[in-house]
């Protein structure tokens, strides 16, 4: 199946719930190639939740999620390039087992690319992870997951609790490293600094959609920006 | 993509298990030349005996670590962070859980095996046995297992699978507990203690439900109190015919195994939550 026919990402009817809580509710959603998407909502929106269901870190009570045409899989993994708000990777790993971890797995993965990275981060790759400090660590996790050449990115608040220089860093970094073809997939809560590289706005609000517009349209018709509709539309 | 999983499941723990084999045998071989040591000289036996009393206690750690590594392995690596990197590689679930279930098992018996080879260190370095005995042990071994009748062989071999059978079972009991305990929004890992014993009761009960059941001539027990160990004893038993009752625990065990890695497989592939 060629994946770059299909939509990069279909949600149709997404459900779920923990315990009484429903935390996405019937969402249907479906993003084109090549663009970059904010996903936006406050806490508790359930932006991580759709993230992790999209990533098959969580499974949805009911609904159908597609990744390039393919069910949530092994084969959709393969897709799906996913950084966490957490670090994932082992204390015991060097910063090279890493790399060769993503480089046994992932076909798309360009290890030249990310060893570049890591050295104008000053990264060593013979460090060991419990040797690195949390923002170093998230730092290499960024270089190993953009690198790969996939067909979805999906970053959960990459530039949450992180200073204005790491900020920039870490947008150039998903700037100038991504697969054109693909799309990226960033929820934040943190409109303003991202606001200038969307293609398209998710708003998510109690599990459900409430705008997903592209920011273009966002301008013309409502006459503000992103981050001035945000403020608007989750007014306390 | 086994394979790779496995590559670094077992570079995950390797620094770990390949410590704790050479402090056993360190310990056993300076242990058995205290032995000879203290024959010689007095003053060496309170240090003998403190160094045995150490070996003994360490031998039991490293059961210790052992069975704590093999479940940290599987709930950390599946559901803990490193699950966030572990589910989004493209693999299968099968493939998560027999790769776990290897690495386990091979440490399990590896294990075993250096603990059996320091004791075997520690006789030697002591003098009691030379090691043109050693070889005379073999030599004996070998030509009394040539010499076997090939029942006795058979039957011997069939207890060591059954062993193993029972080995992986039980590694997949804890997984299938760990998993199972995964459903609950709380206390995951009380939960998952809790299913385990629930589990060895509800394997108890079907044993003696089907395992005796085929076989009620020859293992009738009217005090109900049969356990696990008759198997083995029945193995001792024999001597010129097949155990009846081996194949059928086997199977038994075969079974178990099968329903228990299901159990994982549609928690981790149907009802996957990490929060």
């Amino acid at each position: 199946m060629d994946s770059f026919k299909h939509p990069v990402l279909q949600c149709r009817g997404l459900n779920k719930s923990y315990g009484r809580h429903h935390v996405i509710k019937d969402l249907d959603l479906e993003l084109s190639p090549g663009r970059i998407v904010g996903l936006v909502g406050p806490n508790g929106a359930g932006k991580t939740t759709l993230i992790k269901l999209i990533c098959s870190l969580l499974t949805a009570q009911s609904g159908q999620i597609l990744i390039g045409g393919h069910p949530v899989g092994a084969g959709s993994k393969a897709l799906v390039s996913y950084l966490p708000e957490r670090t994932y990777l082992a204390d015991w790993m060097k910063v090279a087992d890493a790399l060769e971890l993503f480089a046994d797995f992932y076909a798309d993965f360009d290890r030249e690319k990310a060893l570049d990275m890591l050295a104008r981060l000053s990264v060593d790759p013979k460090a060991r992870f419990k040797t690195l400090s949390k923002g170093t660590r998230e730092k290499v996790q960024l270089v190993l997951v953009m690198s790969r050449k996939a067909l979805l990115y999906v970053l959960d608040e990459p530039i949450g609790g992180v200073d204005p220089a790491a900020r920039d860093y870490i947008l150039s970094t998903i700037l100038t490293n991504y697969n054109e073809e693909g799309t990226i997939l960033i929820s934040t809560h943190l409109i303003s600094d991202v606001e200038t590289v969307l293609d398209e706005a998710i708003f998510l609000k109690d599990g459900q959609i409430v705008l997903h517009k592209s920011v273009d349209e966002i301008r013309q018709e409502e006459g503000k920006s992103v981050d001035e509709l945000f403020r608007e539309v989750f007014k306390c | 993509m086994l394979i790779k999983l496995l590559k670094y499941e077992f570079r995950s723990t390797s620094r770990t298990f390949g410590l704790v084999y050479l402090i056993m045998m360190v310990l056993c071989t300076l242990t058995g030349l205290l032995d000879q040591a203290s024959e010689l000289l007095s003053a060496y036996s309170s240090i003998f005996v403190t160094l045995l009393m150490v070996t003994a206690l360490f031998f039991f750690g490293a059961v210790v670590i052992t069975t704590v590594l093999n479940i940290g392995r599987f709930q950390k690596g599946v559901f803990g962070d490193e699950g966030y990197l572990l589910h989004t590689l493209p693999v299968h679930v099968w493939e998560i859980i027999a790769s776990k279930l290897i690495a386990a098992l091979v440490w399990t018996l590896g294990t075993v095996l250096v603990m059996g080879l320091s004791l075997f260190v520690m006789i030697l370095a002591s003098s009691a046995i030379s090691l043109s005995n050693v070889g005379f042990f073999f030599r004996s071994l070998i030509q009394f297992v040539s010499a076997a009748d090939p029942t006795v062989l058979t039957q011997f071999l069939l207890s060591i699978g059954l062993m193993l059978a029972m080995l992986i079972t039980l590694i997949l009991q804890v997984y299938a507990s760990i998993s199972l305990g995964h459903l609950f929004p709380s206390h995951r890992t009380a939960w998952a203690v809790v299913i385990f014993f629930l589990l060895n009761m509800i394997q108890d009960f079907f044993f003696k439900l089907t395992v005796f059941r085929l076989t009620p001539t020859i293992y009738a027990d009217p005090s109900g109190l049969l356990s696990f160990s008759y198997a083995f004893g029945e193995i001792n038993m024999a001597v010129n015919e097949l155990s009846p009752l081996t194949p059928s625990v086997f199977l038994f065990y075969l079974a178990a195994g099968a329903l228990l890695w299901l159990c994982s497989q549609l928690v981790l592939s149907k009802r996957l939550n990490l929060e």
